[in-house]
């Protein structure tokens, strides 16, 4: 038996980048219209077979998504369906783009068609038959494209060849039908077999993405050749002073917004998500500022305030700014002051005519959008699931829930349990003999699937003077305060 | 009311049944903020006013929110209006299922966790949108409760301030129109509010 799960820590940070890949496989000619409706980061990998990012817009669709009342899979599947009338395809989401090629071949080789889910027991069950020819095969796609984006270098490639090489040739030997076999190898076996490349793809193949892309700092590597590479609309400034303050810039950027959008490269149809706005320092060193929208904003509708954009970009440099100055702290150096910066629209969506016709797009729905992109920590939104676990029984609104509290009796359980839950665990050091105990409910988890941690717990409500607990005893007959009826 | 009235758009009675919908839509305004307790509807003589600012002193762990939540349950409400909860205690985090369980429509609830609301939410304040918003444990200054019932003035919300203490008579808020203590008997099961101020002197102890 294992130690109880308890309520889950989560990220102190905003999530603001979510990553999830799209691969499609379609012959359809102008695919790349349609699939610059989901992203503007598209790639297409081979004849008929593309990739989408949807890191920089997976928080917009999510929104819809919530809106709509569908899973964001519904949605992007809809748009693909009556955009390709009448086209088989065949496309599946994934945490990685290669671990989407593998997928996506797989699914192909068994006459799928439609839109998958790469998280779902179906498409898990088939990728344990990936073939070693789908392998090579990507691997050669993968040698192109590094070489083609310097991602590797030639050195770097001509030993990956190598490597393929000696790979084909132990599988050769061991006898190894499929690579899903290998998954259970530690990664540093497969480097010292057959170099860092081969067990970075190994990693990007096996490896459960969905609980690393909720980190800031997880980037997803990749040689991506994106289709789309107009220029970007850029307003640079040189400063006639030197400034540190964003009471001093407030003003000069709200000028460079306006500009901005009367840039012959900015697109009026899109709505932006993301701008950089990259300070110069007076020792020449640039400090990107990343500005993320969450939703997507019309720079243009906010001529000449451009509120939503400032308080946006204030809250992103009072960030960098601390971060900069404690480094510059750290070596006992003044912070050089701002001689110049840039501003540049990094990433859009275009509007769709079927994301509105989704839902109403009441002025109610707008000022709550307008409002969320103006504020600086995020107005959650939760919706209940028909999970009996503490844990599990809600998430926030947008994900892809699959399950809504329907069953009245989870209702009484959970009138029964506090308002408020601790984000860490408290251990119950001293139980007071005065105090008033009432047993509540017992939980377990699905002790009956695979993955279950086999927890069980008994709850009680502890009232110790004036106040009020939710505690918990574990199967190790520890006790633990859990929430506060507060 | 309005269907039955058949007149051209520039008419003398449309412009009537114009004004009798917009004063409709004041007069609905004007109702208290009504919670879904009645005894604590006729403990606030029917309920918390617009426009002003609502303090109440609950310790944690008392289970005085528990009782100003239901100032945000739609049950008894003829249209559903947007709620704002802001949290200021970094320790603890939400349970939705338990708000919904006891009647708060999540659809139409936003939480925010912030140590800072004032600077961290300051566009809540400054538009009409939220109709309830709550700032719980939220440290303020002067001229943030200053702020606060300004705002609430200008665009009719009810705002409540919850502090994680017992509030006192001899010193506060001077921008709270209403001031109470609230807190829960655990042991006979009952809720505990004390007028502070804003009201005549009174107790009320309601069951659970």
């Amino acid at each position: 038996m294992k130690q109880v799960l308890l309520f889950p820590e989560p990220p102190h940070k905003e999530v603001r980048k979510s990553h999830s890949y799209l691969v499609i496989s379609c012959g359809q000619q102008g695919l790349d219209d349609t699939l610059l409706r989901l992203s503007p980061d598209i790639m297409c990998w081979q004849d008929h077979l593309w990739l989408v990012d949807l890191t920089s817009t997976v928080g917009y669709w999510q929104n819809i998504a919530q809106r709509a009342q569908l899973p964001c899979l519904k949605i992007w599947q809809q748009l693909l369906d009556d955009s390709l009338q009448g086209h088989h395809y065949c496309a599946v989401v994934a945490d990685h783009p290669w671990q989407g090629l593998l997928m996506l071949s797989t699914l192909q080789d068994l006459g799928n068609h439609g839109l998958f889910d790469g998280q779902t027991q179906y498409v898990a069950n088939i990728f344990k038959y990936f073939t070693w020819e789908h392998w090579w095969h990507h691997i050669e796609r993968y040698q192109l494209h590094s070489l083609r984006e310097k991602y590797l270098s030639a050195t770097q490639v001509a030993g990956l060849k190598k490597s393929v090489s000696h790979m084909k040739k132990t599988a050769q030997r061991l006898a190894c039908q499929y690579p899903y076999q290998l998954k259970h190898m530690p990664s540093s076996q497969i480097r010292r077999r057959f170099g860092s490349i081969i067990e970075g793809l190994w990693r990007d193949s096996f490896v459960e993405h969905t609980k690393m892309r909720y980190s800031l700092e997880y980037q997803t590597s990749f040689p991506w050749s994106f289709l789309q590479k107009k220029q970007q609309p850029t307003v640079k400034r040189m400063l006639d002073h030197h400034m540190n303050t964003w009471d001093e810039a407030e003003e000069w950027i709200r000028q460079d917004l306006n500009k901005l959008c009367f840039s012959p490269f900015f697109n009026t149809e899109e709505h932006t998500i993301y701008l950089e706005w990259r300070l110069v320092l007076h020792n020449l060193y640039e400090i990107p500022v990343p500005v993320f929208f969450r939703h997507p904003h019309s720079l243009p509708a906010e001529i000449p305030s451009q509120k939503t954009a400032l308080l946006q970009i204030k809250f992103a440099f009072e960030k960098v700014l601390q971060e900069e100055q404690k480094s510059y702290q750290d070596i006992e150096q003044p912070m050089p002051q701002i001689i110049a910066w840039s501003l540049s629209v990094l990433s859009g969506i275009p509007k769709s005519s079927l994301i509105t016709s989704l839902f109403d797009d009441s002025s109610e729905n707008q000022t709550l959008l307008r409002l969320e992109n103006q504020v600086h920590v995020p107005l959650k939104s939760y919706q209940t699931i028909d999970h009996w676990v503490p844990e599990q029984s809600f998430a926030q609104q947008g994900g892809d829930t699959k399950h809504l509290m329907h069953e009245q009796g989870f209702y009484a359980t959970a009138k029964q349990r506090p308002l408020f839950t601790f984000r860490k665990s408290q251990p119950l050091q001293h139980k007071d003999t005065g105090a008033l105990w009432v047993f509540l409910e017992r939980t377990m988890d699905q002790w009956w699937s695979d993955g279950s941690d086999n927890i069980r717990r008994d709850y009680y409500s502890y009232t110790q003077g004036q106040r009020r607990y939710w505690i918990y005893r574990d199967i190790h007959k520890k006790w633990f305060i859990h929430g506060i009826y507060a | 009311m309005n269907t039955h009235f058949n007149t051209s758009p520039d008419s003398p009675l449309e412009e009537w049944h114009n004004e009798v919908t917009h004063a409709s839509k004041l007069s609905s305004q004007s109702q208290p903020l009504m919670s879904s307790h009645p005894r604590l509807n006729e403990f606030f003589e029917g309920g918390l006013p617009w426009g002003h600012v609502c303090e109440w002193g609950s310790p944690w762990g008392s289970g005085g929110r528990e009782l100003a939540l239901s100032f945000l349950s739609s049950i008894g409400q003829s249209q559903p209006y947007w709620s704002l909860w802001i949290q200021s205690h970094s320790d603890v985090a939400f349970y939705p299922p338990a708000w919904q369980a006891r009647g708060v429509d999540l659809d139409h609830l936003r939480f925010a966790e912030t140590q800072e609301p004032l600077k961290d939410v300051k566009s809540v304040f400054l538009e009409p949108f939220f109709k309830v918003i709550v700032l719980d444990s939220a440290k303020l200054s002067r001229d943030d409760c200053a702020f606060l019932k300004r705002q609430a003035h200008k665009h009719k919300q009810a705002i409540i301030l919850i502090k994680p203490y017992f509030l006192s008579p001899k010193q506060g808020n001077i921008w709270a129109k209403t001031r109470l203590n609230c807190w829960q008997d655990h042991v006979h099961q009952q809720f505990h509010l004390q007028v502070v101020k804003g009201l005549s002197p009174r107790k009320i102890a309601i069951s659970c």
